[in-house]
């Protein structure tokens, strides 16, 4: 360990020592013994250790491969499609604040994604572990992403990037994330309070020192905001929306299709199965399809239902949250306890924060109630205030509508600072040390 | 260079054993010799194992993190979780054997005082109360060699004392008993000396712990190694 320098010198005197022993040295005293017990248990250990990283290090050797356009001033990694809808207001903004971006996407952008502004430059790369390298040798000042745990699995830091930034594509708490999420970054642009106080928690548990913290919210809120917007309000008769997740422990898998037909005799339905349904859950998404009485959504957004709908029927929080505080409506949501171990959350302890601050709107209902989920809806309806939901909203979420330029002013500050760095800043542990202003919260 | 290095670690040893050289006898000399071997050691043993007990506090931290990776994931993912443990308590099994300083000054005292004494005349065909030839396995039971006996048994309690883990202790018991087998038919001398080094540690470790109600601080070299382990 740490030790080693002073004691490593020594090593030629034991050497030698071993050297001159006569054959009977054989005779090991106990407390020698033991520790060459341990030395050869060590080294089988670490052997092993080192081959199995080789075959991982050989891997990212063979796609190292550097070019002249992985050389730029802000890098914007988005994973999938799916994140798009949190750059593309960021990128606008940053554009309107004479920063030219470099937009590297893990996918192909064809003529049916909204076109990037002229002032942005587009790079596709390939996708995975080939993608990664290519990534982990980029050169820029700063780099956003919305992908977690950079440096712990195949997403590393590249030495020439001076200053990594995380930014959130959904409301969360730092609890169902797995291991080191958020460690290795400068900074996080934060959600919300309770993203940012358990990032303080796991700093604390692991004794890191503090990254920056900006209360920045979520850029894709805006995205949604418009197509409220631009949708018709909710007139006539209730709709309830039925949108939950797919694989073990989704509602379809766990209680059939039935409950959908019961609400169906007293609301109108929209049921919208997940996507990947039809590609993990090819049974059970045909018997979805099959339900009478009610109206299938399989659109490519949720979108134009979630406008539709007096009120939510989920098992999932993202879509939970979007619709609470973008449409300002109830939601009902099976509170199935998934024991998911391993994540932060086994070091932050306790349950989750979020979902008891908005258990008032985003109502849980036992699995065991799935049989009276009409009273649940009607009391969920009865029971729901706009405004009651507006005001926790301001709480759990930073700059509600305005975080894409939020976002954009805190990134443009970041970028000013590093572009005056020489070079990246010596890190213990991958973090910098905190700055001062800037809005960020270094300390706790 | 080599016989330098030599004289460098012998020559203490000569001065120890050059002070106990006034006793009539060369078995209590071994004895006077071993206790003062240790009180010279003793600053040394202490700072190894104020060492000792700091790394043991990282290791537990360690194996506790790794077995809840190892719990909840499986394969590569399982892999890079591992490695982000070791690198956030800034450890590696091989650094940890590489630089353990307990061995490699445990590997230089004994070979030192192996090679010092495995060359003193003196003892050859030297008597020291019941035992006939300190250059000889003892043979005091009717042929049964009664000193590693006694090695082991003194070890076996230290064990049992200090080493509250059951698996630990029971590691710390196989390899107690592994040693006896090594060291079944060492010369007495040299079994002699083990044993009552053994026994020096072991009222050095009641005597630290009367005074350190916190500190679990000293154990034999062979129970401190596997109690950490």
């Amino acid at each position: 360990m740490r030790r080693a320098d002073g004691p490593a010198k020594l090593w030629p005197i034991g050497l030698w020592l071993l050297a001159h022993a006569a054959p009977a040295a054989a005779y090991i005293d106990p407390g020698t013994g033991s520790a060459l017990f341990y030395v050869v248990s060590g080294l089988v250990v670490s052997i092993y250790f080192g081959v199995r990283g080789l075959y991982y290090r050989v891997l990212e050797a063979i796609f190292r491969i550097r070019h002249k356009d992985q050389r730029c001033d802000l890098a914007i990694h988005c994973e999938d499609p799916r994140y798009e809808i949190t750059f593309l207001p960021v990128l606008k903004e940053l554009v309107a604040r004479g920063v030219e971006p470099t937009f590297f996407t893990m996918y192909e952008r064809d003529s049916s994604f909204e076109p990037l502004p002229p002032q942005v430059t587009h790079r596709a790369i390939a996708a995975g572990m080939v993608g990664y390298a290519y990534l982990n040798n980029v050169e820029a000042n700063v780099l956003i992403t919305t992908t977690p745990q950079l440096d712990v699995m195949t997403f590393r830091r590249s030495p020439r990037v001076k200053h990594y930034s995380i930014v959130q594509h959904a409301l969360g708490e730092s609890r169902y994330v797995r291991p080191y999420a958020y460690d290795f970054y400068d900074s996080v642009l934060c959600c919300g309070e309770i993203l940012k106080e358990n990032i303080r928690k796991i700093e604390a548990i692991r004794g890191l020192p503090a990254k920056q913290l900006y209360a920045t919210g979520l850029p894709h809120y805006e995205e949604l905001l418009k197509s409220r917007q631009v949708a018709p309000p909710p007139d006539g008769d209730t709709i309830v929306l039925v949108a939950p997740s797919w694989g073990p422990f989704s509602m379809f898998e766990s209680f059939g299709v039935d409950f959908i037909e019961t609400i169906a005799r007293q609301y109108r339905v929209i049921v919208r199965p997940h996507p990947q349904m039809k590609v993990s859950q090819p049974e059970l998404y045909a018997r979805v399809l099959a339900v009478h009485g009610v109206h299938v959504d399989t659109t490519r957004t949720p979108v134009e239902s979630m406008a539709k709908a007096h009120v939510l029927l989920s098992d999932i929080s993202g879509i939970a949250h979007e619709f609470a505080f973008i449409y300002e409506r109830p939601v009902l949501i099976i509170d199935q306890r998934r024991i998911v171990g391993g994540t932060e959350g086994d070091l932050l302890g306790g349950d989750s924060e979020l979902k008891d601050r908005c258990r008032e709107f985003i109502v849980p209902v036992p699995p065991s109630e799935i049989n009276n989920i009409c009273t649940h809806i009607g009391q969920a309806l009865a029971n729901h205030s706009p405004a009651r939901l507006a005001e926790v909203r301001a709480q759990l979420v930073y700059n509600f509508g305005a975080a894409s330029r939020v976002a954009a002013e805190q990134i443009s500050e970041i970028l000013v600072r590093e572009r005056a760095n020489a070079s990246p800043a010596k890190r213990r542990f991958g973090y910098s040390a905190v700055p001062e202003g800037l809005g960020a919260q270094g300390a706790p | 260079m080599l016989e330098v290095l030599d004289q460098v670690l012998l020559q203490p040893l000569l001065l120890i054993y050059g002070s106990v050289w006034i006793l009539p006898q060369p078995g209590l000399q071994l004895i006077a010799f071993s206790v003062l071997l240790n009180l010279a050691l003793l600053p040394l043993y202490y700072q190894m194992e104020q060492r000792s007990k700091a790394a043991r506090a990282i290791r537990q931290r360690v194996a506790s993190e790794v077995a809840r990776m190892k719990r909840h994931f499986r394969g590569r993912e399982r892999y890079f979780y591992i490695r982000t443990v070791y690198r956030h308590y800034r450890y590696h099994p091989i650094s940890e054997v590489l630089g353990s300083a307990d061995l490699l000054v445990q590997i230089v005292v004994f070979l030192t005082v192996y090679r010092f004494l495995s060359g003193l005349e003196v003892l050859v065909g030297a008597p020291f109360g019941p035992i006939a030839d300190l250059s000889r396995p003892d043979g005091l039971l009717g042929g049964v060699n009664v000193l590693p006996l006694l090695m082991t048994a003194i070890n076996a309690a230290s064990v049992y004392y200090y080493v509250e883990d059951r698996g630990k202790r029971l590691q710390a018991w196989l390899l107690a008993a592994l040693f006896l087998v090594l060291l079944y038919r060492s010369p007495a001398a040299l079994t002699l000396y083990w044993t009552l080094n053994n026994l020096f540690s072991l009222v050095r470790n009641v005597v630290q712990r009367k005074f350190a109600a916190n500190g679990r601080l000293s154990l034999l070299p062979f129970e401190r190694l596997a109690a950490q382990r």
